[in-house]
């Protein structure tokens, strides 16, 4: 491939790679902006909790003993609630607020984090619930709530507020973030934490898993592309790992649900690793893929053999980002070696999401390194990786395309080239096979003259000559061997060559005009050759030259003759025209009598020419002849 | 004393031919034949100084004849009898050694001049040929071809030019002032050269098609 081509590719790959980096710069920058927004705009009309008393008790009224104070939010009650509790896992939290200290505005309560159904109390009163009944699969952990708070309900001095969380065994309970403050602010970080961790990660989410059957209805048409394949991988091991995320309740049984959904993340992040190594067609790439699900396979092992809680295990999560950025050394390695800007463009995106693996490993409860963005963006990441691999992938079929394009339109020049050739050469060889037929019939024509007519009127003239008794009959001999001579000569290939037809007609009227004591005088400017000029119609131009020059001779008792031969141009057409003078005697054409016909043969033939004959004469004037012949043959008449 | 051999096979012509040399002074009849075979044997013996020989005999092809007696007589001047002149034959004969030709309805004292003229140095030509010739000899740079061994000289060019746009031998003389001798020199050169380079091309030919070892 030529030089150029190459240059033009790095110069897509780079639009590319800028365009990546602004779509991730625009989603940071919107999603820290909205944080703020949301955070820090009226912090004195919002009550946050950071202690309150915490009670177990598995039962369906607020508890009237065994509170214990404690900060909260207290995300991860359930090691202690399995220790104190027999059955399903119960949480109590009981926090105070003064009517008097809070705006005078509507209020509301705002909670999150909660582990996983809710029941909110009031002054002793129901307030609200996250789910349908005592058995229904509610999954309350990632989302918020906001109960606006009746004006009735509250005290004008000191209020209580109960939270009861409930679990079932296996699974994780926690008292979340409790607020309670103006409803105008807390419902504007209500909307900012739905969108993030509900509605948009749903949409990005289901939106995924729709490009994802996309693309194995095309990997079904086109088995043999392993990206492909991988894509799809990708698009379905990250949803099903996202799906608890957004999830209202659990589809499956919740154990299981809960093992399908930590599990999934190694496989997950194994396809996108292995589509990354599939697209660059990595050395070995192979046996990269195989082992990166050999390490999923290990790191699922190695949790289930160091958890048999619920804790979250920091150690497989760390070695998955670890995993991760070997995969991108090796990406490194890869555009180190062929430069190729696409390796840069997937090693982008891939440390990108590990970065957001780091940032929602660091807002797991019992790691709890930093609270970030206030929600988990894991939904998200695998949405990103999977359009940056789709555009990559679509990229390539489109650079594909083009490149069959450009193969099409030179195969097209290539066709029309040879196209322009063949019939160049057909008709060369149509020509060719003119010009050799006529060769073969003037062979033929040539043989016929010479042995048969030629040798007969040339024993004949010398019999004549000998004898010496009939001028007439010598001179009708002579004339009979000129005429053949001039049909030999209009066979001549002369392409068209005028002036040489003429001078060859001259010479060969050389002997008669100095017999009749006529003087020649030639007069010939380089003339452009006539095309059309076949055999025939040479012919029909030596007749008309030789039957002028004849009558000259004969007639008129010239001392010279001028031929003569010029460009001339008629009407706006380019021509050449042939003139024959003498200073004989003249002639009144109406006068003309026994050779009227040699005149009306000489009309007939120039118009069988496509010529213009004109002949003027006057008594005692001599005469001129002039025949104009056009260069270019617009409208052939047939002969 | 021109001495001249005639190969021809219409016996009528032949006897004419001879009867006008006898006639000359200048000129005298050495040898005749009729055929290839008799007129094989005619160059063998030599002994002449013109050779005027018929194309069309009997027994073959009077060209074979040419060749042979320009290759053994390079001093002989060769004239080729023709019915017609065109350019076919007449290229032809040049290209085997003739140095001009002889139509055959010309008057006979036209005959003996002929001869004269050849052997002073003069050769004729018609337009036809000198055109054909001067494509042959002078194609533009980019057709040029290995086999042309001899190149026409610029005077050679120019009179051929000439001849072919139809002007006489004095007329070109006159144009380009030299004598009318000197115009049938450069024709005969041009002959030569024509002679030698269809020789090369036959060369060329044959040893491209390995039938001739050339190292």
């Amino acid at each position: 491939m030529p030089k150029r081509y190459s240059r033009r590719r790095t110069e897509e790959c780079l639009i590319f790679v800028r365009w990546l980096f602004a779509c991730i710069a625009i989603f940071v920058s919107c999603a820290a902006v909205s944080a703020n927004a949301a955070a820090g705009k009226h912090p004195a009309d919002v009550l946050e909790f950071c202690s309150g008393d915490i009670a177990f008790a598995d039962q369906s009224d607020i508890p009237a003993v065994g509170w214990a104070r404690r900060a909260t939010p207290a995300l991860w009650l359930s090691d202690e609630a399995r220790a104190k509790l027999d059955g399903k896992l119960t949480a109590w939290g009981r926090f105070h607020f003064d009517r008097n200290q809070m705006p005078s505005e509507p209020l509301a309560i705002y909670t999150e984090n909660n582990r996983e159904r809710l029941t909110v109390y009031l002054n002793g009163v129901e307030l609200f619930r996250n789910y349908r009944s005592a058995t229904s699969q509610t999954l309350g952990w990632n989302r918020p709530y906001i109960i606006p708070v009746p004006r009735k309900l509250l005290r004008d001095g000191g209020n209580e507020l109960v939270l009861r969380v409930g679990s079932d065994r296996q699974f994780s309970l926690g008292v979340g973030t409790v607020k309670v403050g103006s409803q105008e602010v807390l419902g504007r970080l209500y909307n900012y934490q739905q969108f993030w961790r509900v509605t948009g990660s749903a949409a990005a989410n289901y939106a995924m898993l729709f490009l994802t059957f996309a693309a194995f209805l095309m990997w079904m048409a086109r088995r043999s592309e392993t990206e492909i394949f991988w894509l799809v991988m990708t698009g379905l091991l990250w949803f099903v790992r996202d799906f608890h995320f957004f999830a209202e309740e659990s589809p499956l049984d919740p154990y299981w649900f809960q093992q399908v959904s930590y599990y999934s993340l190694y496989f997950a992040v194994a396809a996108s690793l292995s589509f990354c190594v599939a697209f660059l067609k990595l050395p070995n790439h192979r046996r990269i893929i195989a082992l990166l699900f050999t390490i999923g396979v290990a790191l699922c092992i190695f949790r289930v053999a160091i958890t048999s809680t619920n804790r979250t295990d920091l150690a497989t999560s760390l070695s998955t980002l670890l995993v991760s950025l070997t995969v991108c050394g090796l990406m490194i390695r890869e555009w180190f070696r062929n430069r190729s800007l696409e390796s840069l463009a997937l090693v982008a995106v891939v440390l990108f999401a590990t970065i957001l693996g780091l940032h929602d490993i660091g807002r797991i409860p019992n790691v709890n390194w930093w609270q970030g963005l206030g929600f988990h963006i894991q939904p998200y990441t695998g949405f990103l990786l999977f359009s940056v691999f789709l555009l990559s992938v679509g990229r390539k079929y489109l650079r594909a395309l083009a490149e069959v394009e450009t193969l099409n339109t030179s195969l097209e020049q290539r066709v029309e080239t040879a196209t322009h050739a063949l019939a160049a050469s057909e008709r060369a060889r149509q020509r060719i096979e003119v010009e050799h037929a006529v060769g073969i019939e003037r062979e033929r024509l040539m043989r016929e003259m010479h042995d048969g007519i030629g040798s007969n009127l040339v024993t004949a003239l010398a019999v004549v000559r000998k004898q010496g008794e009939a001028p007439v009959a010598e001179e009708t001999l002579q004339r009979a061997i000129t005429d053949l001579k001039l049909t030999v000569d209009s066979l001549a290939p002369v392409e068209g060559d005028v002036v040489a037809l003429l001078a060859n007609l001259r010479h060969r009227m050389e002997p008669d005009m100095e017999k009749a004591g006529v003087k020649c005088i030639w007069r010939v400017e380089p003339c452009p050759s006539l095309d059309w000029l076949d055999a025939p119609n040479a012919l029909h131009m030596l007749r008309i030259i030789q039957e002028g020059v004849g009558n000259v001779l004969s007639h008129a008792s010239a001392s010279s003759i001028t031929i003569a031969c010029r460009p001339t141009e008629r009407e706006g057409r380019d021509g050449v025209e042939l003139i024959l003078a003498d200073d004989g005697r003249g002639f009144v054409a109406a006068n003309v009598s026994g050779n009227g016909r040699g005149l009306s043969n000489m009309h007939t033939r120039a118009s069988q020419l496509g010529a213009e004959l004109r002949i003027e004469s006057d008594e005692g004037a001599g005469s001129k002849l002039s025949l104009w012949l056009p260069v270019e043959m617009h409208v052939r008449k047939s002969a | 004393m021109i001495r001249t051999a005639i190969i021809e096979d219409d016996p009528r012509i032949a006897a004419d031919i001879a009867e006008v040399i006898r006639q000359a002074d200048d000129v005298e009849l050495v040898a005749s034949a009729g055929s290839v075979a008799t007129g094989c044997k005619l160059i063998d013996e030599g002994g002449f100084d013109v050779l005027v020989c018929d194309l069309g005999l009997p027994d073959g092809d009077g060209t074979t004849l040419i060749r042979k007696a320009a290759g053994q007589y390079p001093d002989v001047d060769i004239l080729v009898l023709t019915m017609f002149a065109d350019h076919h034959k007449v290229l032809d004969a040049i290209r085997a050694g003739a140095r001009g030709y002889l139509l055959k309805d010309q008057k006979l004292g036209e005959c003996v001049a002929a001869i004269r003229e050849v052997r002073k140095g003069g050769s004729p030509i018609s337009p036809i040929i000198a055109r054909l010739l001067l494509k042959e000899l002078s194609p533009p740079e980019a057709v040029q071809t290995t086999t042309i061994e001899e190149q026409l000289s610029e005077r050679e060019k120019e009179t051929l030019h000439l001849l072919s746009r139809g002007f006489t031998y004095s007329e070109c003389a006159e144009l380009m002032g030299i004598s009318q001798h000197t115009v049938g020199t450069h024709v005969k050169h041009i002959y030569r050269k024509l002679e030698v380079n269809s020789r090369a091309e036959a060369v060329f030919e044959a040893s491209n098609r390995g039938m001739l070892d050339i190292r």
